[in-house]
């Protein structure tokens, strides 16, 4: 029997990225494999909008990767974000049946059974069930009730959902190039184990994946994930912002963006004008004030952080938060988002690249490895799940990783 | 403006599409910036005045798109990379095509939603088969319709029953020759109000801005000669066909008019024309003119309408002081059917809108916030 290998994808708007690890001592990864291709419209918003570009994304990511590692990738574990995933609390409820009233094992295991009822219509799909805390008749907020005494145990849930039909289009493509699909999970909880101590899981922390179509979130909060949600908004806005502010074509508005981009007006370049030659997308050669492409990013950044605020404020979660935001994805070098971040959310920030600790090689030429966060930190949990199957059974270990836990 | 950098640009799609572009060429020289493309190699060959090159010809093997939709769609985006290239200097795009058939029908939705996501603006003159033609190429058209409307920024559909009114005893070429003259005359008077500096001036700016913020329009064409030709040609204008007798100049929210005619034409002949036409319409339509003075006109006055069925008014340029010449977008505000537009506008058209408390996510936040750019 070879030496296992865990592959884990990411289809997202922008780019595809496969990466290839095998599992090292301590739960650790190596990345033996890296394929990364432009997902170039087959994907927008974090939906499939076209089947046969995604497939050459994903076919291209994945030659890139076996080659590299020398592998044939059967099975991945399958990284996804979108404007269609939704969270949704639920409860289990249980009378402790021990006579002298004392919380057993059995008891856990139950509610945790119980609350998994997500009573969902049959067009979402739950892609985890998050335990969160257990109460215990009046006393809420128990990390383990065992052998605790009460009358009902309660263990409150939080489902993260999407539409059956957006996950089973990526399921079934990947199927189409002899993939098969092991678990789905939702981009910035994925990100999580790969960025994430377990410190500021316990401190309360807010991990923002800002994406090419879609920005996505969690809070963890003494180490459970207590909220999450997603924007079907994303880095694609703001070129599509700059693109339209100054007429200019997409290639150019991109290129405007990454290399002379800010999330707030910076004032050492806000004085500079950009050239634009002749014939891009407006006839006339002209000039661009840095000043106003600042501007139009800032306006974006601001609205879509304080569109991130207003549903953690909803919920009571931003005050949970006492380790600050951390930022995966694309969109996390992007300067001066820690200034905005500070401004919007009131929370001191930083960029989400995986823990050298955790995982090994994961740089690449082309993309910086906040973007592959996700993926990586599929593979930590790929590794841990690979791990415990012989003792907990296929995949029982995986529902466990997410709810808590975190790295060193 | 020179004529050469106008930024506007006329493309001809399938075989009627290529035909109407070549004719507005033709009457207006070869300074109109023209490209055409058909998936008909037979058919190609026959437009004189303008080169027609094929799309897919790989996959159609050159004879044509058979009527369906798909094809003309596929061959078009087999060669995208081609007709934007064709395409990359232009500001805004006037497309002429045919519905009924498959190039024109589907080559022409596919060709303008790339142009679009690449920031142009887009007006597309489209014709509706003739009735005799039957109930397959009827459905057609129908079908395409809408794709259509969703792909350009403002559609300007045309019957064909309604371009050959008044022609029905005439023999066909003739009758084919004088529907494709009113079509050319239309087209190219849109170029020379953009193109020759007029006293009373229409310029690209505010052509745009009609196409972003009004909705789908009817075309009309009337002219007249002598004594009282304004009174005329507004009267037959009015009377019109192609502007379903008056309707469309009665429930129009905007009307966009160019009138050509020579340098004898009165201040009084353009204010009667005007007032008109005026009291035809909604007193709350939005009215946009423009005037061109050629010496071969003499004697004659020429009107053509644009009524756009809707109209949000721009209140305010979202970026403030824009540099000349910048793109128009206007205010998204909370109005549904701008904010519409603006979606398909952007990279974001083909999916579904992200809406927050009401508002279109996809549009951008320095528009919806009204925040002032400094240029």
């Amino acid at each position: 029997m070879g030496k296992p290998i865990i592959a884990a994808l990411e289809v997202g708007t922008s780019k595809t990225a496969l990466l290839i690890a095998e599992p090292l001592a301590g739960g650790r990864v190596r990345v033996i494999g890296r394929g990364v291709a432009q997902t170039a419209g087959g994907v927008r918003k974090g939906l499939l909008v076209d089947m046969r570009q995604a497939r050459a994304a994903v076919d291209t990511a994945r030659r890139q990767a076996e080659k590299e590692a020398d592998v044939t990738v059967g099975e991945v574990l399958l990284s996804l974000s979108g404007g269609h995933i939704q969270t949704r609390p639920g409860e289990g409820r249980t009378p402790v049946r021990d006579g002298d009233g004392k919380v057993t094992r059995d008891d856990m295991d139950e509610v945790q059974e119980l609350s998994r009822s997500s009573g969902l219509g049959a067009e979402r799909t739950v892609l985890h069930a998050v335990s969160q805390t257990y109460s215990l008749d009046d006393l809420a907020g128990i990390a383990n009730p065992e052998g605790m005494r009460g009358k009902q145990l309660k263990l409150d849930t939080l489902f993260i959902h999407g539409q059956r039909n957006r996950v089973e289009d990526i399921i079934n493509l990947l199927k189409g190039l002899a993939m098969e699909t092991r678990v789905v999970a939702f981009s910035p909880l994925a990100a999580a184990s790969a960025v994430l101590t377990a410190e500021q899981r316990n401190h309360g922390v807010l991990l923002v994946d800002l994406g090419g179509g879609t920005t996505s979130y969690i809070v963890f909060a003494r180490n459970v994930a207590v909220a999450a949600g997603a924007l079907g908004v994303g880095g694609d806005h703001v070129t599509s912002d700059i693109a339209m502010a100054f007429n200019a074509p997409w290639p150019k508005a991109e290129e405007m963006k990454l290399t002379e981009g800010s999330a707030v007006i910076d004032p050492q370049r806000s004085g500079r004008r950009l050239e634009l030659a002749a014939g891009m997308g407006h006839g006339a050669a002209r000039s661009i004030s840095v000043k106003a492409l600042h501007t139009v990013i800032e306006a974006r950044m601001r609205e879509t952080l304080a569109l991130v605020r207003e549903q953690l404020v909803e919920g009571h979660h931003l005050r949970q938060v006492g380790a600050g935001v951390v930022f995966t994805g694309g969109g996390a070098y992007l300067p001066g988002l820690d200034v905005l971040a500070e401004s919007v959310l009131g929370l001191r920030a930083q960029i989400g690249e995986p823990l050298a600790q955790c995982v090994e090689g994961v740089q690449h030429d082309r993309v910086r490895p906040a973007a592959l966060a996700p993926a990586a930190g599929l593979l930590l949990d790929g590794a841990e799940a690979y791990a415990a199957e012989s003792l907990f059974g296929p995949m029982k270990s995986w529902l466990r990783r997410v709810a808590g836990g975190g790295r060193p | 403006m020179n004529r050469e950098n106008s930024g506007l640009l006329l493309l001809g799609v399938g075989g009627g599409g290529c035909r109407f572009a070549a004719a507005a060429r033709q009457a207006f020289g070869e300074e109109l910036a023209a490209v055409a493309y058909d998936t008909d190699e037979a058919a190609a060959r026959s437009v004189t005045g303008l080169r027609v090159q094929l799309l897919g010809a790989t996959r159609l093997n050159k004879q044509g798109a058979g009527g369906v939709h798909a094809n003309g769609r596929l061959a078009a985006q087999d060669d995208l990379p081609a007709v934007l290239a064709a395409c990359k200097d232009a500001r805004i795009v006037v497309a002429v095509a045919c519905l009924g058939g498959g190039t024109g029908g589907g080559a022409t939705p596919a060709i303008l939603k790339a142009l679009r996501a690449e920031g142009k603006v887009t007006l597309c003159f489209a014709t509706l088969p003739f009735a005799f033609e039957g109930r397959d190429r009827q459905q057609n058209a129908e079908r395409d319709r809408p794709i259509l409307e969703q792909s350009t920024d403002t559609l300007v559909l045309t019957p064909l029953d309604d371009l050959y009114a008044g022609q029905e005893t005439a023999p066909l070429p003739e009758a084919a020759a004088r529907a494709e003259a009113v079509m050319a005359a239309g087209l190219s008077l849109l170029w020379r109000l953009l193109l020759t500096p007029g006293y009373i001036a229409f310029d690209a700016a505010r052509l745009q801005n009609m196409l972003v913020n009004a909705g789908p329009a009817r075309f009309g064409f009337a002219e007249a000669s002598g004594e009282g030709r304004a009174e005329a040609a507004a009267a037959a204008l009015a009377r019109s066909p192609l502007l379903r007798r008056g309707e469309a100049l009665a429930g129009g929210r905007a009307l966009a008019v160019g009138m050509l005619a020579g340098p004898d034409l009165r201040l009084a002949e353009v204010g009667a024309a005007m007032d008109r036409l005026r009291s035809l319409g909604r007193p709350d339509c939005h009215v946009e003119m423009g005037v061109v003075l050629e010496p071969r006109c003499e004697g004659r006055l020429a009107l053509v309408a644009l009524a756009f069925e809707n109209w949000t008014p721009a209140e305010a340029r979202s970026g403030g002081a824009a540099a000349d010449g910048d793109l128009l977008i206007g205010v998204a505000g909370k109005d549904g059917q701008k904010d519409a537009k603006l979606h398909r506008r952007s990279k974001f058209g083909d999916v579904e809108a992200t809406v927050h408390r009401g508002e279109n996510l996809d549009i951008p936040t320095y528009q919806r916030r009204h925040i002032r750019l400094d240029r």
